[in-house]
């Protein structure tokens, strides 16, 4: 009996086939439009916050306790060596980092501004973050004898300073006397993290032992996980293990990046929500009057020993076929555009002074999660289901089986 | 006229079609309306914040200074700008600043910052900063060794009014420069980089100390009409001496222009995704209703009606649906954006946000411009009256014969 | 008045639904019809008698032959030419009656007379006059859908008539009426086919309506097998 209700389903639905193209046209758009604005979305955000994770914050990072309130060479981590092995032994850490940071002035022959230097050990971080990918000009590389620096390329715009050229910088040193250093810079790295780019000035770990007399401790330790949803557990493993430390993930350290990826996710949800209320008022036009121009013929159908039950069952196959070929179509071209995204991303050269303001990459490359793609397919039952009770029940009403006689 | 009183009367007898097609019209107007005050006046309020806390509207430099901002490249002869400025018809006020970049010292920290002498009573006409004091007192133009800081600087340094800190940085004339000074006030203007590294002094005191008597790192001014700065900028260049550049702030924040704009295209793409499934919705309903009217569309052209006279009561139906909701929609949106316009909405959950990307506004008036709420206006008319001619034109094609049998 | 006035030349309508099959509607029919004449056609369902009319009525295309209307080819015309003739010559009355819905009887009285462009003064007159003629004064200011089917078939009358047409077509204006309401309306469409002296064809397989014709048309597989003139 089915395989009839879904020939006489597919044979209406052919019968009115500019119509049903043009549900079918606006469920793919619609689809197309919500999936390719999410993956571009979500893109754009979880790449602005793999910046902040790769180049600072690590999914975690273990600070001296009230660190963060009050930076200063007083509040170090005394023994990084030993959360080191800690960590080594966790096989749920992918990679840690420790780093020594000062804020302090950048200075050349002409001009000088205030910055943050920061004591790194390059090949740790490269290993850690891929902190090498963010080099911008030069070569990531301190030089034999550690005299060079990177700099965060908008240090390096203001300041006007390209490879080459030498700075000074200085810092209290932990005897809180001014110490200096001069460098030549070797690099400039472009990590999209604004913090970073307006002010970070990399040097030699050893270097910055020697400027701010601090022959041992770290201020961070920045720790990945092979795994996110792992973070909460190592990051209460940590607490439990190191209670006098301050052990923070990227999202307390950025709270920024977490409040942008909420509103990201709220407005996502009310922009998909609003598109399916009024895909599903589209639908629902259809298939009432699709119901109620075929009065006679359900009338002739119950006539002649149809249930009422199967009638029901043709209207929401009917709906049904409409709403998954609107959502193949949709899936197809939304897929397909996201893929095309992923792979060569959307190039926004154009306007990356404005990106930058944002801290956004000029080339944002697509997300596609599964989930787009369930939340869709459920979104697309529910608007078709919905939308057919109401032609079902004014069916039910309207006695077809009194409008065979009716012209 | 025959077809209006026509298509009035269909418009009445129609009520499906013509609620939906108002509803959504009126909503997706409305919507748009609003979002577009809504995103044009929180970037008016963001940069004209940016603007006028600091930087100003328009600003005079040596023309080299953005290039190479060296000790080399400032305004050495302040006076024959001055003289210019004085003399300049459309300036409201105008005032010299010299910038340099220093260590700042207090009891416990050092911390590099930006101290500029600025010309306190000048400077208040221009920038927010005397507005922004938080605690002490802002600068007298008379004042010696007296301080006015951020507020973030002065945590950083702990220092609070009434302390003393000390500075350390170069003279205008590459001597070294370093005295004591006095914490007089505190300011916040909400600029969490600003004020975490400026601070300030009278021009007076600072012109002694640095060697920079007659010099300035730039002059800021304030046109009469903010609007006309592009204009000022221009006419100023035509009166200075040619070492000498005036630029509007739509130059010197080219990058925080751009990121609003790019911030716009991103709103637009979102809306343009809604407001795609919405006209396709209209153009269904109206392909419903034009289809249910086939037989009467045929009779009409039996009777001798032309092809052209049918288009003209149908779009005629369009076009008066449109345009009530297109108006309804407009006084809706209008009167959003002028209620939050003068009751700005306050975006307490997204501080974070702003404070990264360096906008001190968490309180957004949404613009409200009666000439974008037209162009909105007619932007929705032409899309509402567009999605319905495709089923308008297509029924218009079939034949009177075929008209009159249609099922 | 015994001049020819709807000459019908060896019309042929043949249908192809698809590339194989061929229908033949109407073979070859050879009528004229006298200005002022009360014609009918009939025979059985399937005869031809609704595509001769529709293609007399310039609603339909014909595979060969000729329509000479008033000495006018309308098989000759354009859209637009068809439009207007429609327009400003031919009057239409449908078996389903095919009121506009929204528009008042009146309104739907004085659409064609509002197409052509007349005043609304003249619409009114007309109109009051048509009204009385047919007897539905009293319902010009109500909805189709608040007439019976009998009304609303005079209204259709009306419709037709009140441009003064030179031709109305009538497709079984009767078949959906019970037969007092039919007689009624064909004494009516005789007394304006005699008042006005406006040629009106038929087409019925209704014995009454047939017998009230004064030229009689037979029509059979597409075929005419009589045409005679009575009285």
């Amino acid at each position: 009996m089915f395989r009839v209700l879904l020939r006489i389903a597919l044979l209406s639905l052919r019968r009115r086939l500019s119509r049903s193209l043009l549900v079918i046209a606006m469920i793919a758009m619609s689809l197309w439009g919500l999936l390719f604005m999410e993956g571009l979305y979500d893109g754009m955000t979880e790449q602005v916050i793999d910046n902040a994770i790769r180049s600072d914050s690590g999914d975690l990072s273990l600070f001296a306790r009230e660190y963060r309130l009050d930076p200063g060479l007083e509040r170090l981590l005394a023994e990084p060596a030993e959360i080191g092995r800690f960590l080594d032994e966790d096989s749920r850490v992918r990679s840690h980092v420790s780093r020594l940071r000062q804020d302090g002035l950048i200075a050349t022959a002409h001009y000088s501004r205030n910055a943050v230097i920061y004591g790194v050990d390059l090949g740790a971080e490269d290993r850690h973050g891929r902190l090498a990918s963010y080099l911008d000009a030069g070569a990531y590389d301190f030089g034999d004898k550690g005299r060079g620096a990177l700099l965060g390329a908008r240090l390096a715009t203001k300041m006007k300073v390209t490879v080459g050229q030498k700075i000074v910088v200085s810092a209290q040193n932990s005897a809180n006397d001014v110490s200096a250093l001069s460098l030549r810079v070797v690099g400039i790295l472009k990590t999209n993290n604004m913090a970073l780019d307006e002010n970070a000035v990399f040097i030699e770990m050893n270097k910055a032992r020697e400027l701010l007399m601090v022959p041992e401790g770290v201020s961070q330790l920045s720790v990945l996980l092979y795994n996110k949803e792992k973070v909460a557990a190592v990051q209460q493993g940590l607490r439990v293990r190191f209670p006098e430390l301050d052990v923070l993930g990227w999202d307390e350290l950025y709270p920024a990046l977490r409040q942008g990826r909420e509103m990201m996710e709220i407005f996502n949800l009310i922009t998909s929500l609003l598109v399916f209320c009024v895909a599903g008022l589209g639908i629902f036009g259809v298939m009432l009057v699709s119901v109620l121009e075929r009065l006679r013929e359900f009338g002739i159908m119950l006539a002649i020993g149809t249930t009422f039950r199967e009638i029901r069952t043709m209207v929401f196959v009917e709906s049904f076929i409409l709403g998954f070929s609107g959502y193949g179509g949709g899936v197809l071209l939304g897929g397909l555009t996201l893929l095309y995204f992923y792979n060569f991303g959307l190039d926004l050269t154009m306007f990356s002074a404005g990106l930058d303001a944002f801290g956004m990459d000029a080339i944002t490359y697509a997300l596609i999660r599964p989930s787009y793609f369930f939340t869709a397919l459920a979104a697309v039952s529910v608007a078709t289901l919905v939308s057919v009770l109401l032609p079902l029940r004014i069916l039910k009403k309207a006695r077809p089986i009194e409008a065979i006689n009716k012209i | 006229m025959m077809f209006v009183h026509f298509a009035m009367k269909n418009i009445r007898a129609y009520r499906n079609r013509s609620l939906v097609t108002l509803l959504l019209t009126t909503l997706t107007t409305a919507l748009l309306v609003f979002a577009t005050a809504f995103m044009d006046g929180s970037h008016q309020k963001m940069l004209q914040n940016a603007v006028e806390i600091y930087p100003g509207y328009v600003q005079v430099t040596h023309q080299d200074f953005r290039d190479q901002p060296s000790l080399d490249n400032m305004i050495f002869d302040a006076k024959a700008v001055r003289q210019v400025l004085a003399t300049t018809p459309g300036i409201a006020a105008f005032a010299a600043r010299f910038e340099s970049f220093v260590l700042f010292a207090g009891a416990e920290k050092a911390v590099g910052g930006m101290l500029t002498g600025i010309e306190p009573t000048a400077e208040e006409k221009l920038s927010r900063l005397a507005s922004s004091l938080v605690s002490g007192a802002y600068l007298a133009d008379h004042d010696g060794n007296q301080l006015y800081m951020g507020y973030e600087l002065a945590r950083r340094l702990k220092v609070k009014v009434g302390d003393e800190l000390s500075f350390v940085g170069t003279g205008a004339d590459y001597s070294f420069a370093a005295d004591n000074l006095l914490v007089k006030g505190l300011f916040k203007t909400g600029l969490f980089e600003f004020d975490a590294s400026a601070a300030f002094v009278s021009k007076g005191y600072f012109d002694q100390v640095m060697a920079a008597a007659n010099y300035a790192s730039h002059f800021i001014v304030l046109p009469a009409n903010p609007s006309g700065a592009d204009l000022l900028a221009a006419e100023l260049n035509g009166r200075l001496d040619q070492q000498y550049l005036a630029e509007s702030w739509r130059t010197t924040m080219a990058g925080l222009v751009q990121a609003m704009l790019v911030d716009s295209i991103f709103g637009y793409l979102t809306l343009a995704v809604i407001f795609i499934v919405i006209f396709f919705v209209i153009l269904i309903y109206t392909w419903l209703t034009v289809f249910a009217r086939m037989r009467e569309i045929g009779v009409l052209r039996a009777v001798g009606t032309m092809p052209g006279q049918i288009l003209q009561m149908l779009v005629t139906e369009s076009v008066l649906l449109a345009m009530a909701s297109v108006v309804l929609g407009g006084l809706i949106g209008g009167a959003l954006a002028y209620y939050f316009h003068l009751h700005p909405i306050y975006f307490s959950f997204s501080e974070e946000q702003f404070k990264q990307y360096g906008l001190a506004a968490s309180s957004m008036p949404t613009a409200f411009a009666p000439l974008v709420i037209l162009r909105d206006m007619a932007v929705m008319f032409v899309l509402a009256v567009g999605s319905t001619l495709y089923p308008i034109i297509k029924a218009n094609r079939v034949s009177p014969m075929e008209a009159i049998h249609h099922v | 008045m015994n001049s020819s006035f709807l000459e019908i030349r060896k019309i042929s309508k043949v249908f192809s639904p698809n590339k194989n099959v061929e229908v033949k509607a109407l073979s070859d029919i050879n009528i004229s019809i006298h200005r002022g004449e009360f014609a009918v056609l009939s025979g059985p369902s399937g005869s031809g008698k609704t595509t001769l009319l529709n293609i007399i009525g310039g609603l339909d295309g014909a595979s060969c032959g000729d329509v000479l209307l008033d000495g006018i080819a309308i098989t000759a015309l354009d859209e637009r030419q068809l439009s207007h003739l429609r327009r400003d010559h031919i009057g239409f009355v449908f078996q389903a009656y095919n009121l506009i819905p929204v528009l008042t009887a009146r309104e739907n009285i004085e659409y064609v007379m509002r197409l052509q462009g007349r005043s609304q003064a003249e619409c009114g007159q007309r109109s009051a006059e048509v009204a009385a003629k047919l007897d539905i004064s009293e319902l010009l200011d109500k909805l189709p859908n608040q007439l019976s089917g009998g009304q609303q078939q005079r209204v259709a009358v009306a419709r037709a008539v009140a441009s003064k047409p030179k031709l109305i077509l009538a497709d079984e204006p009767t078949a959906n009426l019970d037969s007092k309401s039919a007689a009624n309306l064909m004494d009516m469409m005789q007394q304006l086919n005699e008042d006005e002296g406006i040629t009106i064809v038929f087409s019925s397989h209704d014995p009454l309506v047939i017998s009230k014709a004064k030229h009689s048309i037979v029509l059979r597989d597409g075929e005419v097998v009589a045409n005679d003139h009575v009285g």
